[in-house]
């Protein structure tokens, strides 16, 4: 089955934004906004905000769709003596990953992390794995003084991937956490849709939810979906008790998470909403991790929030592996969602106005 | 002051009832339904927070308190069933698996497994981490008959036991504070309104707290939990004993409460000849720290009764500690604030 927009994810897909440093990224999403009719707002954090009204006769019901446009890379830190980059990791990257591996800092200057050739390492060294100080990236400067005209300290390295079809079904990209789910949310801003949606694009996830924290003060909805690209483990050696999710099993709807229990009802519905609409579900099986569910969840009075994630292995490198059928089943149950509370009956029951008021000030 | 026996039955059927972070709907229609006489509005919010308000008597000065308890506690969530009907888990707030191998779990749906430790396997390494699961000792198709499926939780299934002077038992972390609230609703008599706060998901990282101190602005608040008792076999510096009287909060890894707060605290257990405890924990956080950092901040000071054996089935606190708790708190509800 086909991504209906394979073009705009591999695009997204393909640029750099590390955590703190999205413009590009951002710059791409806003003029894809203007494209399809809509004002982009950027806030001080660089969160992207667009608006969509519903057609006339539409639900008032609003529902806020997120999904970050960071990724993880590596921030510089020191430019030593003979002009080599040291760095700091913005965001988790598993050291395992980078070693001799091509990056690109501020978007267009090539480097390399440097490794020491296997025949220069002793017996010990082979076995096991560098600490980051260790790591230092090689952009072929002869000294700091001929770095230093090329790079600043806090400039941004990313990891360069490429993007590839693998096998049938399967896409590989760079960043699909989580340009996946801002390819989604752009797809469902061109559409009409049944309700009133706000979109935002946010910044800063992959350190800490920073981006979501300051859209929470500001926009308070009815319903917040967060848009992912979750782990899936059904790789080699991993038992099925650990197998977070599996490519090809369908869109996957969080339980819990290191930031956020889920609210059974809402588990409910969407559970329900596949089954009607023959869209096949995963729960995610793990508790590892947070999204920016967990700060919006808890902003201002509190909001119910879910997340419905794309499953995507080798997530956080930039070989990211995702399966087309499933992003477009992922579309589906979104879409299904929307319309599902979009009716009177389970937008009165889901609206803010039917929970979380003000005890305070009657 | 003596207390007839039917409160401690209340204190049993609180920590009885199921409640780990964020399926707190059987706490909270039990807690509610306590509350009911005595409360002028109640309310949930999003969270699962109970909100119980109750309006100033007499002459009103306008000001308003917000008294806290947290209802949930630790467990499990299923996080997968094997084609033998064997249960993995994800532990819901601070649940240790290796302190309670062998011990029941119970389910919302009233069925029981027993938690498990599993297995290394041929040849694995001795020295990994220990893996557990729970056993109901059913099949899928039967576990999902008797109402258990992947994203359901499990507690503790132990009965509160008690002797002359100490309960104990599972959840006394906080049902004990859900307790002394209610304890406290249906005695005391404010110029000032009163917002009693069971809140939902402490135990994860106190969310409940956060949204209803947002909700509410209250001008002041008490913070009621359960909190470390130390007085065990070879520890060398006791902090906290069992009737010493109730904790008054200094610090804990999320608050440090203000000396002029903790102060009029203490000035009014001393007025009252009530014995008490200064609390300084350097592990965990409580609905204290969100609570204070609400919008533009709150005023916020801490009860808590000492508790033995914390995030086991077999939490121990002394009543005397609990009534005095309760004597202090309503106290505090009506003095006259600065």
């Amino acid at each position: 089955m086909p991504i209906e927009n394979e073009r705009l994810l591999e695009t997204l897909s393909s640029l750099d934004g590390v955590a703190g440093q999205e413009k590009t990224v951002g710059e791409a999403i806003a003029a894809r906004l203007r494209e399809i009719g809509l004002q982009p707002e950027t806030d001080r954090m660089g969160n992207i905000t667009a608006r969509r009204e519903p057609a006339a006769g539409g639900s008032p019901f609003h529902a806020l769709l997120c999904a970050h446009m960071d990724e993880v890379g590596l921030l510089i830190t020191e430019i030593t003596a003979d002009g080599y980059l040291k760095f700091s990791p913005a965001g988790g990257i598993d050291n395992a990953v980078l070693p001799a591996k091509w990056v690109r800092i501020g978007g267009e200057l090539p480097g390399v992390v440097g490794i020491k050739a296997i025949h220069l390492q002793k017996m010990d060294e082979r076995k096991k794995l560098p600490e980051t100080d260790a790591f230092y990236i090689d952009i072929g400067a002869a000294s700091r003084e001929e770095a230093e005209k090329q790079v600043k300290l806090g400039d941004m390295a990313c990891l360069v991937g490429g993007w590839h079809e693998l096998g049938a079904d399967l896409v590989m990209g760079k960043a699909l956490d989580d340009r996946a789910g801002c390819a989604l949310l752009l797809e469902l801003l061109a559409a009409e849709q049944p309700c009133r949606l706000t979109g935002v694009f946010t910044a800063q996830e992959e350190i800490g939810l920073r981006g979501a924290q300051v859209l929470a003060n500001r926009i308070q909805a009815d319903l917040v979906v967060v848009l992912e690209a979750t782990a899936a483990a059904d790789v080699l050696e991993t038992e099925a008790e650990e197998t977070v999710t599996c490519l090809g099993r369908g869109p996957v709807c969080s339980l819990m998470d290191a930031g956020t229990i889920y609210p059974p009802e809402l588990i409910k519905l969407i559970t329900d909403c596949a089954r009607t609409a023959e869209i096949p579900l995963q729960y995610r099986r793990g508790a590892a991790g947070a999204n920016d569910a967990g700060a919006l969840q808890t902003a201002g009075a509190g909001q119910r929030v879910i997340t419905l994630s794309l499953p995507c292995r080798y997530i956080h490198t930039m070989r990211s592996v995702a399966s087309r059928t499933d992003y477009a089943n992922w579309k589906k149950l979104v879409i299904n969602l929307l319309e599902r509370l979009s009716s009177p009956e389970e937008s009165a029951r889901f609206s803010r106005e039917t929970s979380g008021k003000d005890a305070g000030k009657q | 002051m003596t207390t007839p026996e039917e409160n401690w039955r209340l204190l049993r059927e609180l920590t009885a009832a199921f409640g780990p972070s964020g399926r707190e709907d059987e706490a909270r229609r039990l807690i509610a339904a306590a509350a009911a006489p005595y409360a002028d509005e109640t309310r949930e919010d999003v969270l699962g927070d109970l909100i119980v308000t109750r309006r100033a008597r007499g002459a009103a000065d306008g000001r308003r308190i917000m008294v806290c308890a947290h209802m949930d506690e630790i467990g499990v969530m299923v996080t997968h069933i094997d084609e033998n009907g064997f249960i993995r888990f994800s532990p819901v707030g601070g649940f240790q698996a290796a302190r309670l191998e062998g011990q029941r779990l119970r389910f919302q749906s009233g069925l029981t497994a027993v938690l498990v430790r599993q297995h290394p396997g041929a040849g694995q390494d001795s020295a990994a981490p220990p893996r557990f699961y729970l056993d109901a000792g059913l099949s899928p198709a039967a576990l999902s008959e008797a109402g258990v499926g992947v994203g359901d939780m499990a507690v503790s299934a132990v009965e509160m036991t008690e002797t002359a002077g100490t309960v104990s038992g599972k959840a006394l972390d906080n049902r004990v504070g859900c307790f002394i609230l209610l304890e406290t609703l249906r005695r005391v008599q404010s110029r000032h309104d009163l917002y009693f706060v069971f809140s939902a998901q402490e135990e994860v990282g106190a969310r409940g707290a956060k949204t209803a101190a947002f909700a509410l602005a209250p001008d002041l608040a008490y913070i009621v939990d359960a909190t470390i008792a130390d007085d065990i076999p070879r520890n060398p510096v006791v902090r906290l004993r069992l009737g010493g009287g109730p904790a008054v909060k200094v610090m804990d890894r999320s608050v440090i409460i203000a000396p002029a707060r903790r102060e009029a605290v203490a000035a009014l257990a001393r007025s009252a000849g009530i014995p008490f405890q200064w609390e300084i924990i350097d592990q965990g956080g409580t609905d204290a720290g969100p609570v204070q950092l609400s919008r533009g901040g709150v005023p916020v000071a801490g009860l808590a009764v000492p508790t033995r054996y914390i995030h086991t089935p077999a939490e121990t606190a002394a009543k005397a500690d609990i009534l005095l708790a309760r004597d202090l708190l309503v106290r505090c509800l009506e003095a006259d604030m600065d």
